[in-house]
């Protein structure tokens, strides 16, 4: 339910751009939402549809969300591999899918060894197309 | 005639022309992040340490603050800060035990943002600066979030520590269906192991799960009521003012 207020503070930095840059009209709104940043993308959606009809600015916005694979990386011996979630792309399970998505795994080479994550945590404000 | 806007002259308007893209990049948290830094300065200056709890409702996160005032004894100069969607019930808990509480409703919001822990941060001072000798220093400001294990996660308040817990009844598969509050949190407080006996729960399994999370997270288990474990949570405290 905080997609709700993050979308509530987002549009106030969209107002703020479309007023410094004399725009009349948000176009286009450019999200990066990392799976790992807590933010559900449906919920994230809803509050902007439900939002963007209160300003005539961005009542016509487009809101395009861009979903970073956050990636593991063993720091011994360089040996990476893409995180991915069993829903995203069953087909093309990462070797950790089955140990859920989610917490430190160790390298399947250096065992003992506890690999780092990068990535996945994301929540930016992209990119906006405005005129 | 144009067709844009109805004048004679014939020209285009190209709205494409007047678009324009402009590259942000910016964190939708960067607003609550540098409020968050400015409450971790303020939590300084004050000499305190802030401790961030996160549970869901009902874990025992007000009994257990109850309990550690008891405990401590005056031990350290305490601040109550207080989460709740509505009333000032926690709050009155706290001041009933005679430390300094500040309630924060959120009237309707599942989090506290850094933003109102500000807020929080100035009337606690105001009320400690009357009721404390020490021109409003003070050892531990707790903040007790709103009970939910999911949004508090997502938002830095300017806590020193963020501790996160569970108690029995809820079962010992919580951190891995919630994992970002285990991710993000210093330590994981297993609540009401008194209640042990009555319910399926795996300690085992919670602290498990929960390291395999996030290997760096203490775990105390204890209970509030029995006191069992108490002394290991009152450890932890000693240890940030040591």
């Amino acid at each position: 339910m905080h997609e709700l207020s993050l979308v509530q503070g987002m549009m106030g930095q969209l107002m703020d751009l479309a007023a410094r840059n004399s725009a009349n009209r948000i176009v286009r709104v450019v999200v990066e939402v990392g799976p790992f940043s807590g933010v559900v993308v449906d919920s994230f959606i809803f509050a902007f549809d439900a939002l963007k009809s209160e300003h005539r600015i961005t009542k016509n916005s487009v809101l395009e969300i861009e979903t970073p694979v956050p990636v593991m990386e063993c720091p011994e011996c360089g040996f990476s591999c893409e995180i991915k979630h069993h829903e995203q792309d069953e087909q093309e399970l990462s070797p950790f899918s089955a140990l859920g998505f989610w917490g430190a795994r160790t390298c399947p080479h250096c065992k003992d060894v506890t690999m780092i994550t990068k990535g996945g945590d994301e929540l930016l404000l992209k990119q906006v197309e405005m005129e | 005639m144009c067709d844009s806007c109805g004048c004679q002259t014939g020209h285009h308007h190209d709205s494409e022309q007047d678009r324009k893209i402009v590259e942000i990049n910016r964190s939708l948290l960067a607003a609550n992040q540098e409020t968050a830094e400015k409450n971790q300065e303020h939590l300084d200056a004050l000499g305190a340490v802030g401790i961030n709890l996160i549970s869901s409702p009902g874990a025992g996160k007000t009994t257990l603050l109850e309990k550690t005032i008891e405990l401590l004894d005056g031990k350290y100069s305490l601040g109550v800060i207080e989460g709740d969607i509505e009333t000032e019930r926690d709050a009155d808990r706290i001041r009933a035990k005679g430390v300094p509480a500040v309630q924060l409703t959120t009237g309707g919001a599942c989090h506290l943002d850094a933003a109102l822990v500000h807020k929080g941060l100035h009337q606690i001072q105001h009320q400690l600066s009357h009721e404390t000798a020490d021109q409003g220093r003070v050892d531990f400001i707790f903040i007790e979030n709103v009970g939910n294990l999911v949004c508090p996660a997502t938002f830095y308040l300017g806590e020193h520590k963020r501790v996160v817990m569970v108690s029995v009844p809820e079962g010992s598969d919580k951190p891995s269906k919630y994992p970002k509050a285990f991710v993000g949190s210093d330590l994981f407080i297993i609540t009401k192991i008194d209640l042990l006996p009555y319910f399926d729960f795996s300690i085992d399994e919670a602290k498990e799960s929960a390291l395999t999370l996030n290997p760096n997270i203490e775990i105390i288990a204890l209970s509030a009521v029995s006191g069992e474990g108490m002394d290991e949570w009152i450890g932890f405290l000693d240890r940030l003012k040591g």
